[in-house]
Protein backbone atom coordinates (compact mmCIF):
# COMPACT_ATOMS: atom_id res chain seq x y z
CA UNK A 1 0.00 0.00 0.00
CA UNK A 2 2.84 2.37 0.83
CA UNK A 3 4.53 1.82 -2.00
CA UNK A 4 1.60 2.15 -4.28
CA UNK A 5 1.19 5.49 -2.30
CA UNK A 6 4.86 6.29 -3.25
CA UNK A 7 4.56 5.23 -6.94
CA UNK A 8 1.39 7.58 -7.04
CA UNK A 9 3.32 10.41 -6.00
CA UNK A 10 6.45 10.29 -8.03
CA UNK A 11 4.49 9.47 -11.47
CA UNK A 12 2.33 12.97 -10.94
CA UNK A 13 5.50 14.65 -10.57
CA UNK A 14 7.01 12.45 -13.34
CA UNK A 15 3.93 13.53 -15.56
CA UNK A 16 4.11 17.59 -14.64
CA UNK A 17 8.02 17.91 -15.79
CA UNK A 18 8.65 14.52 -17.88
CA UNK A 19 11.12 14.64 -20.81
CA UNK A 20 10.54 11.87 -23.32
CA UNK A 21 11.81 10.66 -26.16
CA UNK A 22 8.55 9.93 -29.04
CA UNK A 23 9.31 6.64 -30.08
CA UNK A 24 7.67 5.12 -33.21
CA UNK A 25 4.27 5.98 -32.06
CA UNK A 26 2.18 5.44 -29.00
CA UNK A 27 4.75 4.67 -27.07
CA UNK A 28 6.82 7.44 -24.53
CA UNK A 29 9.64 6.86 -21.80
CA UNK A 30 10.77 9.33 -20.26
CA UNK A 31 13.00 10.10 -17.35
CA UNK A 32 12.41 12.90 -14.72
CA UNK A 33 15.75 15.36 -14.66
CA UNK A 34 16.21 14.21 -11.09
CA UNK A 35 17.54 11.05 -12.60
CA UNK A 36 19.28 12.10 -15.24
CA UNK A 37 22.19 11.37 -13.68
CA UNK A 38 22.16 8.43 -10.54
CA UNK A 39 25.23 6.48 -9.24
CA UNK A 40 25.59 3.19 -9.85
CA UNK A 41 23.35 0.80 -6.95
CA UNK A 42 21.03 3.35 -6.58
CA UNK A 43 17.62 3.04 -8.19
CA UNK A 44 16.32 5.09 -11.64
CA UNK A 45 12.40 5.63 -11.92
CA UNK A 46 11.22 6.04 -15.04
CA UNK A 47 7.73 6.25 -16.88
CA UNK A 48 6.16 4.82 -19.66
CA UNK A 49 3.58 6.12 -21.41
CA UNK A 50 1.27 4.63 -23.70
CA UNK A 51 -1.38 6.50 -25.97
CA UNK A 52 -3.64 6.63 -28.89
CA UNK A 53 -3.51 2.71 -29.08
CA UNK A 54 -5.36 1.70 -32.51
CA UNK A 55 -7.80 -0.54 -30.75
CA UNK A 56 -11.18 1.29 -28.70
CA UNK A 57 -11.24 -1.78 -26.78
CA UNK A 58 -8.78 -3.15 -23.95
CA UNK A 59 -5.88 -4.86 -25.55
CA UNK A 60 -3.41 -7.22 -23.63
CA UNK A 61 0.36 -5.69 -24.23
CA UNK A 62 3.57 -6.75 -23.40
CA UNK A 63 6.30 -5.02 -22.20
CA UNK A 64 9.72 -5.59 -22.21
CA UNK A 65 12.23 -2.67 -20.64
CA UNK A 66 16.04 -2.99 -20.19
CA UNK A 67 18.94 -0.94 -19.44
CA UNK A 68 21.98 -0.92 -22.30
CA UNK A 69 25.54 0.56 -21.83
CA UNK A 70 26.92 1.76 -24.81
CA UNK A 71 28.02 -1.35 -26.06
CA UNK A 72 23.81 -2.09 -26.11
CA UNK A 73 24.79 -4.52 -23.70
CA UNK A 74 22.20 -5.21 -21.52
CA UNK A 75 22.39 -4.77 -17.56
CA UNK A 76 19.16 -5.12 -16.14
CA UNK A 77 16.18 -6.07 -17.61
CA UNK A 78 12.50 -6.82 -16.84
CA UNK A 79 9.28 -8.03 -18.70
CA UNK A 80 5.37 -7.75 -17.78
CA UNK A 81 1.95 -8.18 -19.55
CA UNK A 82 -0.91 -6.11 -19.24
CA UNK A 83 -4.24 -5.05 -20.59
CA UNK A 84 -4.18 -1.56 -21.62
CA UNK A 85 -7.17 0.83 -22.75
CA UNK A 86 -6.02 3.64 -25.24
CA UNK A 87 -3.72 4.99 -23.21
CA UNK A 88 -1.71 3.99 -19.72
CA UNK A 89 0.88 5.29 -17.82
CA UNK A 90 3.25 3.38 -15.70
CA UNK A 91 6.45 4.33 -13.47
CA UNK A 92 8.86 1.80 -13.09
CA UNK A 93 12.10 1.23 -11.04
CA UNK A 94 15.73 -0.25 -12.31
CA UNK A 95 18.31 -0.37 -9.62
CA UNK A 96 21.19 0.36 -11.65
CA UNK A 97 23.60 -2.44 -10.77
CA UNK A 98 26.53 -1.50 -8.36
CA UNK A 99 29.59 -2.88 -10.85
CA UNK A 100 27.73 -0.49 -13.53
CA UNK A 101 31.03 2.24 -14.68
CA UNK A 102 29.91 5.51 -15.19
CA UNK A 103 29.10 6.49 -18.57
CA UNK A 104 25.94 6.44 -20.45
CA UNK A 105 23.08 4.03 -20.63
CA UNK A 106 19.63 3.89 -22.32
CA UNK A 107 16.34 2.40 -20.62
CA UNK A 108 14.69 0.84 -24.02
CA UNK A 109 10.80 0.31 -23.96
CA UNK A 110 9.28 -2.63 -26.57
CA UNK A 111 5.67 -2.68 -26.33
CA UNK A 112 4.51 -5.97 -28.18
CA UNK A 113 0.51 -5.68 -28.44
CA UNK A 114 -2.14 -7.05 -30.98
CA UNK A 115 -1.49 -9.27 -33.89
CA UNK A 116 2.56 -9.09 -33.39
CA UNK A 117 2.52 -5.33 -33.50
CA UNK A 118 5.56 -4.10 -31.80
CA UNK A 119 6.84 -0.53 -30.83
CA UNK A 120 9.62 0.79 -29.22
CA UNK A 121 11.14 3.66 -27.39
CA UNK A 122 14.23 4.70 -25.68
CA UNK A 123 15.78 7.41 -23.32
CA UNK A 124 19.23 8.01 -22.08
CA UNK A 125 20.64 8.73 -18.87
CA UNK A 126 24.20 8.91 -17.24
CA UNK A 127 25.84 6.27 -14.19
CA UNK A 128 28.45 9.45 -12.82
CA UNK A 129 30.91 8.48 -10.09
CA UNK A 130 30.44 10.23 -6.53
CA UNK A 131 31.54 13.15 -5.98
CA UNK A 132 33.70 13.45 -2.97
CA UNK A 133 32.71 17.01 -1.57
CA UNK A 134 36.33 18.66 -0.90
CA UNK A 135 34.91 21.23 1.35
CA UNK A 136 33.92 18.72 4.08
CA UNK A 137 37.84 17.70 4.09
CA UNK A 138 39.33 20.90 4.43
CA UNK A 139 37.39 21.94 6.64
CA UNK A 140 38.03 18.62 9.19
CA UNK A 141 41.75 19.37 8.08
CA UNK A 142 41.63 22.59 9.54
CA UNK A 143 39.75 21.86 12.35
CA UNK A 144 42.52 19.06 13.24
CA UNK A 145 45.14 21.32 12.39
CA UNK A 146 43.51 23.94 14.72
CA UNK A 147 43.35 21.99 17.52
CA UNK A 148 46.56 20.23 17.58
CA UNK A 149 48.09 24.06 17.35
CA UNK A 150 46.03 24.49 20.55
CA UNK A 151 47.54 21.63 22.58
CA UNK A 152 50.77 22.92 21.47
CA UNK A 153 50.24 26.15 22.46
CA UNK A 154 48.78 24.82 25.94
CA UNK A 155 51.60 22.71 26.67
CA UNK A 156 54.21 25.21 25.35
CA UNK A 157 52.46 28.17 27.59
CA UNK A 158 53.85 26.82 31.04
CA UNK A 159 57.45 26.43 28.99
CA UNK A 160 57.65 29.64 27.15
CA UNK A 161 55.97 31.38 30.72
CA UNK A 162 59.41 30.05 32.46
CA UNK A 163 61.89 31.28 29.93
CA UNK A 164 60.37 34.01 29.87
CA UNK A 165 60.61 34.76 33.61
CA UNK A 166 64.40 32.90 33.64
CA UNK A 167 65.25 35.78 31.11
CA UNK A 168 63.38 38.66 33.04
CA UNK A 169 65.42 37.02 36.48
CA UNK A 170 69.23 37.37 33.86
CA UNK A 171 68.49 40.48 32.53
CA UNK A 172 67.66 42.24 36.62
CA UNK A 173 70.47 40.41 38.07
CA UNK A 174 72.89 42.20 35.30
CA UNK A 175 71.03 45.31 36.07
CA UNK A 176 71.95 44.81 39.56
CA UNK A 177 75.00 43.83 39.05
CA UNK A 178 75.91 46.66 37.13
CA UNK A 179 74.61 49.70 39.66
CA UNK A 180 76.48 48.07 42.33
CA UNK A 181 79.71 48.04 40.34
CA UNK A 182 78.63 51.81 39.02
CA UNK A 183 77.96 52.57 42.67
CA UNK A 184 81.90 52.08 44.15
CA UNK A 185 82.88 53.75 41.33
CA UNK B 1 86.77 26.58 44.36
CA UNK B 2 85.55 24.71 47.48
CA UNK B 3 81.92 23.64 48.56
CA UNK B 4 81.05 23.53 52.18
CA UNK B 5 77.94 21.92 54.00
CA UNK B 6 77.35 23.12 57.38
CA UNK B 7 75.60 20.75 59.99
CA UNK B 8 74.98 22.67 63.02
CA UNK B 9 72.11 23.15 65.82
CA UNK B 10 68.89 25.60 64.80
CA UNK B 11 70.06 27.80 67.70
CA UNK B 12 73.96 28.07 66.46
CA UNK B 13 72.37 28.44 62.68
CA UNK B 14 72.54 32.08 61.90
CA UNK B 15 76.19 32.23 64.74
CA UNK B 16 77.75 30.27 61.70
CA UNK B 17 76.00 32.36 58.80
CA UNK B 18 77.99 35.50 60.51
CA UNK B 19 81.37 33.68 60.10
CA UNK B 20 81.14 33.36 56.98
CA UNK B 21 80.21 36.19 55.32
CA UNK B 22 82.52 37.74 57.71
CA UNK B 23 85.58 35.45 56.94
CA UNK B 24 85.27 36.55 52.88
CA UNK B 25 85.39 40.12 53.94
CA UNK B 26 85.79 42.45 51.22
CA UNK B 27 84.92 39.34 48.43
CA UNK B 28 81.50 39.78 46.88
CA UNK B 29 78.66 37.23 48.21
CA UNK B 30 75.39 35.92 47.15
CA UNK B 31 73.23 35.29 50.32
CA UNK B 32 70.38 32.96 49.40
CA UNK B 33 67.99 33.81 52.48
CA UNK B 34 65.20 31.01 53.13
CA UNK B 35 64.50 31.68 56.44
CA UNK B 36 64.69 35.41 57.29
CA UNK B 37 63.86 38.40 55.12
CA UNK B 38 66.73 40.01 53.43
CA UNK B 39 65.89 42.88 56.08
CA UNK B 40 66.25 40.58 58.75
CA UNK B 41 69.44 39.32 57.73
CA UNK B 42 70.49 42.25 56.94
CA UNK B 43 70.21 44.12 60.23
CA UNK B 44 71.59 40.99 61.50
CA UNK B 45 74.73 41.43 59.59
CA UNK B 46 75.15 44.61 60.54
CA UNK B 47 74.05 44.63 64.09
CA UNK B 48 77.23 42.34 64.16
CA UNK B 49 79.47 44.87 62.54
CA UNK B 50 79.69 42.92 58.94
CA UNK B 51 79.54 45.19 56.53
CA UNK B 52 77.23 43.77 53.77
CA UNK B 53 77.73 46.46 50.79
CA UNK B 54 79.49 43.38 48.92
CA UNK B 55 76.19 40.65 49.52
CA UNK B 56 73.87 40.71 46.94
CA UNK B 57 70.57 39.26 48.52
CA UNK B 58 68.22 37.00 47.13
CA UNK B 59 65.11 36.83 49.40
CA UNK B 60 62.60 33.43 49.14
CA UNK B 61 60.95 35.12 52.18
CA UNK B 62 59.56 38.19 51.08
CA UNK B 63 58.06 37.98 47.86
CA UNK B 64 57.34 41.73 47.93
CA UNK B 65 60.23 43.93 46.17
CA UNK B 66 61.73 46.10 48.81
CA UNK B 67 64.91 47.28 47.03
CA UNK B 68 65.78 47.63 43.71
CA UNK B 69 69.03 45.58 44.29
CA UNK B 70 67.41 42.85 46.05
CA UNK B 71 65.90 39.67 44.14
CA UNK B 72 62.81 38.07 45.17
CA UNK B 73 61.84 34.60 44.52
CA UNK B 74 59.54 31.92 45.57
CA UNK B 75 61.29 29.64 47.63
CA UNK B 76 59.15 26.38 45.40
CA UNK B 77 60.63 27.64 42.14
CA UNK B 78 64.05 26.43 42.22
CA UNK B 79 64.27 26.45 38.29
CA UNK B 80 64.35 30.79 38.77
CA UNK B 81 66.70 30.37 41.90
CA UNK B 82 69.57 28.51 40.02
CA UNK B 83 69.08 30.95 37.33
CA UNK B 84 69.26 34.00 39.50
CA UNK B 85 72.56 31.78 41.52
CA UNK B 86 74.19 31.56 38.39
CA UNK B 87 73.35 34.42 36.47
CA UNK B 88 74.97 36.41 39.72
CA UNK B 89 78.27 33.88 38.95
CA UNK B 90 78.69 34.45 35.34
CA UNK B 91 77.74 38.31 36.19
CA UNK B 92 80.33 38.92 39.08
CA UNK B 93 84.09 39.81 38.02
CA UNK B 94 86.78 37.78 39.74
CA UNK B 95 86.51 35.86 42.99
CA UNK B 96 82.56 35.22 45.06
CA UNK B 97 81.07 33.39 47.70
CA UNK B 98 77.09 31.69 47.91
CA UNK B 99 75.82 31.16 51.37
CA UNK B 100 72.40 29.59 51.27
CA UNK B 101 70.16 29.64 54.47
CA UNK B 102 69.18 27.24 55.41
CA UNK B 103 68.76 24.29 53.07
CA UNK B 104 66.22 22.29 54.97
CA UNK B 105 63.58 25.07 54.23
CA UNK B 106 63.55 24.35 50.54
CA UNK B 107 61.85 20.97 51.84
CA UNK B 108 58.66 22.78 52.81
CA UNK B 109 58.14 23.18 49.41
CA UNK B 110 59.99 20.94 46.93
CA UNK B 111 60.40 17.43 47.37
CA UNK B 112 63.89 15.99 48.26
CA UNK B 113 65.04 15.07 45.12
CA UNK B 114 64.28 18.38 43.25
CA UNK B 115 65.85 20.13 46.32
CA UNK B 116 69.00 17.92 45.96
CA UNK B 117 69.14 18.52 41.94
CA UNK B 118 69.15 22.14 42.48
CA UNK B 119 71.94 21.74 45.21
CA UNK B 120 73.77 19.59 42.85
CA UNK B 121 73.61 22.20 40.04
CA UNK B 122 74.68 25.26 42.17
CA UNK B 123 77.76 23.50 43.40
CA UNK B 124 78.54 22.45 39.81
CA UNK B 125 78.21 25.44 38.42
CA UNK B 126 80.18 26.96 41.20
CA UNK B 127 82.76 24.29 40.64
CA UNK B 128 82.85 25.78 36.98
CA UNK B 129 83.46 30.02 38.33
CA UNK B 130 85.94 31.31 40.94
CA UNK B 131 82.62 30.53 43.75
CA UNK B 132 82.96 29.02 46.87
CA UNK B 133 79.77 27.69 48.17
CA UNK B 134 78.76 27.38 51.80
CA UNK B 135 75.45 26.04 52.47
CA UNK B 136 74.03 26.14 56.21
CA UNK B 137 71.29 23.10 57.59
CA UNK B 138 69.83 22.62 61.28
CA UNK B 139 70.88 19.31 62.80
CA UNK B 140 67.56 17.63 63.17
CA UNK B 141 66.29 18.88 59.84
CA UNK B 142 66.05 17.12 56.24
CA UNK B 143 68.22 13.79 57.35
CA UNK B 144 66.66 12.65 54.46
CA UNK B 145 67.94 15.41 52.21
CA UNK B 146 71.72 15.50 53.33
CA UNK B 147 72.03 12.39 52.90
CA UNK B 148 71.31 12.84 49.20
CA UNK B 149 73.63 15.73 49.14
CA UNK B 150 76.59 15.10 51.05
CA UNK B 151 78.55 14.02 48.04
CA UNK B 152 78.00 17.06 46.35
CA UNK B 153 80.13 18.62 48.57
CA UNK B 154 84.02 19.06 48.96
CA UNK B 155 83.68 19.22 53.02
CA UNK B 156 81.05 18.39 55.11
CA UNK B 157 81.26 19.89 59.06
CA UNK B 158 79.01 18.70 61.80
CA UNK B 159 78.22 15.50 60.38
Amino acid sequence: MKKLFLYSIVAFIFLMEIISVQAASNLEVGIHDNYKEVLAGKDIWFTIKIANLEDTGKVDISLNYWISDDKNSIIAENKETTAVQTQASFVRTFNVPINAKPGKYKINVKMDYGDSKEIAAETSFNVVEKQIDNRMYYIIAFVAVFVLVLIILIFSYKKMRDLFEKLQIKIKVRKIIKERELNKK
Amino acid sequence: MASLLIITPVEKLQEKANLIVRSFKDIPGIYVSLDKTQKSIENILKKAEINTNNLFFIDCVALKKTRDDVLHIAPDRLDLLESAVSAFMKGIKGKEFIIIDELSTLLIYNNENKVAEFVEKITECASQHDTEVVALSPKTKGEELLNKIFNFFDKVEGR
